[in-house]
């Protein structure tokens, strides 16, 4: 889970930052706050030059990645105290972080990344890993000529040090670089993050073969008061590296697993399939997503069952809400399974399925690996099966879908107008299916609109179109051909966008609930696979074309 | 056409993307053992050949060709070491020539550019060919016999050359089939229809394949003609054929902005506005199909192109763009997927290149913001700037630099480069002059995942190098940190380059781009002279 201050700042302030109307009264003024220099500062008889020549000499030399390293830190990452232990050489690494009942862990072996969930599901992923690392800072900013940088002068307190501004090319705002003027080193920068004024602090030098550098960090939005800190406690150098230790781990669904076959309390309405925990006696409904990534649970009922916070900072100092981290003691799916300290994600999220059901949370990918699921929409149901209930009598006529779970997110890969689609989400949460950027900015003729124009030529980008790129562009396309694993379709209509997905990772294209819908869906994501079924909503719908 | 335009995207994780399969270009085809000698294959294929009779001067060939969609013809004249083709493809003409030793291109837009003789590797592969056939064979190998074509197989890879495979007829001896490492692709050529005229025995049929679509070519030998006597005018190097680049004045402001030290230049074409990246990495104008279609540019053919990714390209004339005055008219364009942003509202949907470059001098003034076009005739270097001589070989200005003690001839300066870039040959070549000297490392420790840089066509893999200096010219930088390519980015890097100089350098001076006297001018600015004195 993205709990460092830096990881999930940018997301966290955009909802933060989403006021009334009336706030725009004060945009200007914090923007302008925003350039606005430390206070304090009086005139320097330094020259930037002196300062970074300083500094270059004050940090001395990288040693370089080939000698293993071992480091411990304890974190605190917005009031939820934890440790880190990081282990690496080269670009290899793991590191296992763990904050309150928490563990997680993180690793990169031969290029092939991968992490380990609190619940304890094992993924690989080609995103970026934003947690092991947050503690690292490359503060070059001041010397890189890339950027325009002047000394302003110095200040005096707590220590004196100079004031450098730093005008990152490109950027809106500058950033301040303060090095103290006794040693060189760097002992505060504010810069600008997503409207914010984000200041952090260096402390405790320590100089490790040549290379001199901060054991303590600590990052600081005060008109919030949000606060991550950082402090090495620990360091071990040369280390013999043991074989298979960055090696991504077996992983599984801790909370619990489906071992006998049965129907899951819930039911299917609205494009929503619900299961129904019970927990302390109260029964919630969750919707299940084949491509949520991470369970959720709704901060308002996490506070009526009293679900720990563990301290975590849960709201910022203006009253805007924070996502935290909090488990489920026991649940309970139905009469028979009993889940035991499930970790979830506490945000706002609720919503009326219909008029009797209130969605109090998600079930995500991480619970899907608990069992084998089959998800029938004409009966409305889900259901458990035991592994080896899928045998091949059960899934005549299906279609295999090989998955790629990218931490977390399920993908597999087809074509669509006989273009290569690498990257389609399976996510049922999604009431339609969609082909997204970058898929129809690669390909327009693949999905040509079914009014019969050619989107690529309504996105023209002139440079005086006053439209272009502020309007989402969304249009009905008959695709005449869309394959995903072994699944064809032909002359299918489905909505293309020239809009980017919401997730970090490429997304072609969106298999939603209008798809899925017509099958049987068999979710064995524990082996990396799918099978769909079609079932009597499709006979209504398609013509099955004999094979050629 | 080479379009760079490396700009450094937010650090990220290369995700697996959708890219045609790749194989070692330099592979040696299928082959089984032969008791046949290197000499007498060689001795044999030369014999097949012939020699053009004594009496004969010059040979002059007709070709008709047909390269992806479009058909073509061209002239072939050649006189012993000196040469002029002349190719008509759609509606456009291009040239080019060796004259006393000099090459030298015309491209479509009709300058005429003198060649630095940059790229020299067939040069190798023929020397080392002509030395093998003498009994000297450095890297020159008969390593087989193949099965179809019934033939010997002789390696060509010569220090400096590329790898190159040779395919001779085993009955005839003639030269059938030739399959060559160019970049990252396999190029096939197939050769058939041999006749004899004056002496010498050459295919009147050929086709050349790199594998990918509309890129196949396939030329016929309509009309072939020896003389004995040749007019040295149709040799000499000819004057530029026109400037496409008409002036209004003998300085123009340029409507431009710089935001994040891209040089974003307004052009109207059409009636409507269009963003271009002022890019002198970009051996042309590229132009977003979607902007063509509308303009109603007539676009023909298509081709497979890579330079970060690969794409597909046509090509257009723009018959009128036109900048705050400037009339540039009837130029080439490549035209092909290309939108991106310079920021939120600033939608770019080309590069201009060198056609727009070379017909004026471009003045960027990096600290103001502003950029002028200057007429070449008019034109006198300013004082105090540093002057670098740059070569033009590939419609890119390419000069020497220097990183750490290593010498590099070939650096293309690029003001479509967000950063400059070390490529990846090199690096290899100089790993004491390119070891890092702490930064890249620091910045690999702080967020040790494979980052990546968006270019034309796609992506390509990156890592960060801090050199100990980057000397250009007079000017000499300390500590000067690179983006280094990782040898997958062999499309993006292309053959003999050693790297890019990009905007981090040119943003502390006011650059002068003069194509037409092949020279750059450097001006210190203030930001130079805060940093550096």
């Amino acid at each position: 889970m993205k709990r460092s201050f830096l990881a999930f700042f940018v997301g966290l302030l955009l909802i933060v930052t989403a006021g009334p109307a009336s706030a725009r009264d004060d945009k200007a003024e914090k923007e302008k706050a925003l350039d606005a220099p430390p206070t304090g500062i009086s005139a320097t008889a330094a020259t930037l030059a002196a300062v970074l020549k300083q500094h270059e000499s004050a940090i001395g030399r990288h040693p370089g990645l080939q000698e293993s390293r071992r480091e411990v830190w304890s974190r605190n990452d917005l009031g939820f105290a934890g440790s880190e232990t990081l282990f690496r050489r080269g670009l290899d690494y793991v590191s296992h972080i763990q904050h309150g009942p928490f563990g997680e862990e993180y690793g990169q072996f031969e290029g092939r990344r991968w992490h380990k969930v609190p619940n304890g599901n094992v993924y690989l992923m080609t995103t970026t890993d934003d947690e092991s690392f947050a503690m690292f800072r490359v503060v070059e900013d001041a010397a890189d000529p890339k950027n325009d940088a002047k000394l302003l002068g110095e200040i005096a307190l707590p220590k004196p040090a100079y004031v450098v501004e730093v005008r990152l090319s490109g950027a809106k705002h500058p950033e301040w670089i303060l090095y103290d003027k006794e040693s060189g080193l760097i002992v505060r920068t504010e810069a600008s993050v997503a409207g914010r004024r984000l200041v952090a602090y260096y402390e405790d030098y320590r100089t490790t073969n040549g290379y001199t550098e901060p054991w303590h960090v600590r990052d600081s939005v005060a008109e919030l008061g949000l606060e991550d800190d950082f402090m090495r406690t620990a360091l071990t150098l040369g280390e013999p590296v043991e074989a298979g230790i960055f090696a991504a781990p077996a992983g599984a669904f801790n909370p619990g697993v489906f071992d006998k076959p049965g129907i899951v309390a819930g039911r299917v309405t609205n494009e929503t399939v619900v299961v129904r925990l019970t927990v302390n006696g109260r029964g919630l409904d969750f919707e299940l997503s084949t491509g949520a990534p991470v369970s959720i649970i709704d901060r308002d009922v996490a506070r009526e069952l009293n679900l720990p916070t563990f301290g975590q900072t849960i709201q910022t100092k203006t009253g805007a809400h924070v996502g935290y981290d909090t488990e489920i003691p026991e649940a309970r799916v139905g009469e028979s399974v009993v889940l035991h300290h499930v970790a979830l994600r506490a945000v706002s999220f609720n919503y009326m399925a219909d008029y009797g059901t209130k969605i109090v949370g998600l079930l995500g990918t991480d619970f899907l690996q608990s069992g084998v699921f089959k998800i029938d929409f004409v009966n409305g149901r889900t259901e458990v099966l035991m592994e080896n209930a899928l045998t091949d009598d059960l899934l005549k006529g299906a279609y295999i879908v090989p998955l790629t779970i990218d931490d977390g997110l399920p993908f597999t890969s087809g074509s669509i107008g006989g273009h290569d689609a690498s990257n389609m989400l399976i996510d049922c949460r999604f009431p339609v299916s969609f082909i997204m950027a970058p898929f129809t900015d690669q390909h327009p003729d693949a999905v040509p609109d079914s009014a019969g124009k050619s989107r690529r030529k309504a996105v023209v980008p002139f440079a005086d179109s006053a439209t272009y790129g502020r309007e989402l562009a969304v249009w009905l396309s008959e695709v005449p051909d869309f394959r995903f694993s072994t699944a064809h379709f032909v002359k299918l209509p489905v909505v293309a966008t020239n809009d980017d997905s919401p997730y970090d990772h490429d997304v072609d294209a969106i298999v939603g609930f209008d798809m899925l819908w017509y099958f049987d869906m068999y979710l064995d994501y524990a082996n990396h696979r799918m099978f769909l079924k079609p079932n009597a909503h499709f006979s209504q719908r398609f013509k099955v074309m004999p094979k050629t | 056409m080479r379009h760079c335009l490396a700009g450094i995207a937010a650090a990220c994780f290369l995700a697996a993307s959708a890219s045609e399969a790749k194989s070692d270009p330099s592979s040696a085809p299928a082959v089984s053992p032969t008791t046949e000698t290197l000499d007498h294959v060689l001795l044999q294929a030369k014999s097949a050949r012939g020699t053009l009779r004594a009496e004969a001067r010059a040979t002059l060939e007709a070709w008709d060709f047909r390269d992806g969609e479009i058909s073509g013809t061209e002239t072939d004249l050649d006189a012993g070491d000196e040469y002029r083709y002349d190719r008509t493809y759609a509606r456009l003409h291009s040239a080019s020539g060796r004259y006393k030793g000099r090459s030298w291109h015309q491209g479509y837009s009709g300058y005429t550019v003198i060649e630095g003789g940059i790229h020299d590797r067939d040069d190798r592969n023929v020397a080392a060919l002509a030395e093998a056939s003498d009994g000297v064979t450095h890297g020159v190998a008969l390593i087989g016999e193949a099965a179809s074509p019934e033939a010997f197989v002789v390696k060509v890879a010569p220090p400096g050359g590329r790898v190159e495979y040779r395919f001779y007829d085993k009955k005839t001896f003639l030269l059938v089939r030739r399959e060559r490492a160019v970049y990252d692709q396999r190029v096939v050529t197939t050769f058939e229809d041999f006749r004899t005229a004056d002496g010498v025995t050459r295919p009147w049929h050929f086709r050349v394949s790199d594998g990918r679509q509309y890129n196949d070519e396939d030329w016929t030998l309509k009309s072939y003609s020896a003389n004995e006597s040749v007019d040295d005018a149709r040799l000499q190097i000819p004057p530029d054929a026109r400037n496409p680049v008409a002036m209004p004045a003998e300085r123009v402001k340029l409507p431009i902005k710089i935001i994040g030290d891209r040089i974003i230049i307004t052009a109207e074409m059409g009636g409507h506005k269009v963003n271009f990246q002022l890019d002198s990495g970009a051996s042309g104008i590229l132009l977003d199909r979607s902007v063509a279609d509308a303009l109603k540019i007539e676009t023909f053919g298509k081709s497979t192109e890579a330079t970060a990714g690969v794409y597909v390209a046509g090509h257009a004339i723009i018959p009128l763009m036109t900048f705050n005055g400037i009339k540039v008219t009837n130029v080439e364009a490549e035209t092909a997927l290309f939108q991106t942003w310079a920021d939120e509202q600033t939608p770019i949907a080309g590069l201009l290149g060198f056609d727009f470059i070379a017909g004026c001098v471009v003045a960027i003034d990096y600290e103001s913001g502003t950029a002028e076009a200057i007429d070449v005739e008019r034109f006198t270097p300013p004082v105090g700037a540093i002057e670098l001589p740059i070569q033009l070989d590939d419609d890119v200005p390419i000069l020497e630099a220097r990183v750490g003690e290593a010498k590099g001839e070939h650096f293309i300066l690029d003001t479509g480069a967000d950063r400059s870039m070390l490529f990846s040959d090199f690096v290899a070549a100089h790993p004491k002059d390119t070891k890092d000297q702490g930064l890249g490392d620091a910045i690999t420790a702080s967020s040790p995942f494979v980052s990546h840089i968006w270019g034309v066509g796609g992506k390509i893999r990156f890592h960060p190098v801090q050199a100990s200096s980057l000397g250009v010219g007079s000017l000499s930088f300390p500590r000067w940190l690179f983006y280094a390519t990782e040898d997958d980015g062999r499309s993006f890097e292309g053959e003999d380059f050693d790297g890019l100089l990009g905007q981090d350098l040119l943003r502390n001076f006011t650059v002068y781009l003069d194509y037409h006297r092949s020279r750059v001018y450097l001006l210190p600015n203030a930001r130079y002279r805060l940093r550096w004195g």
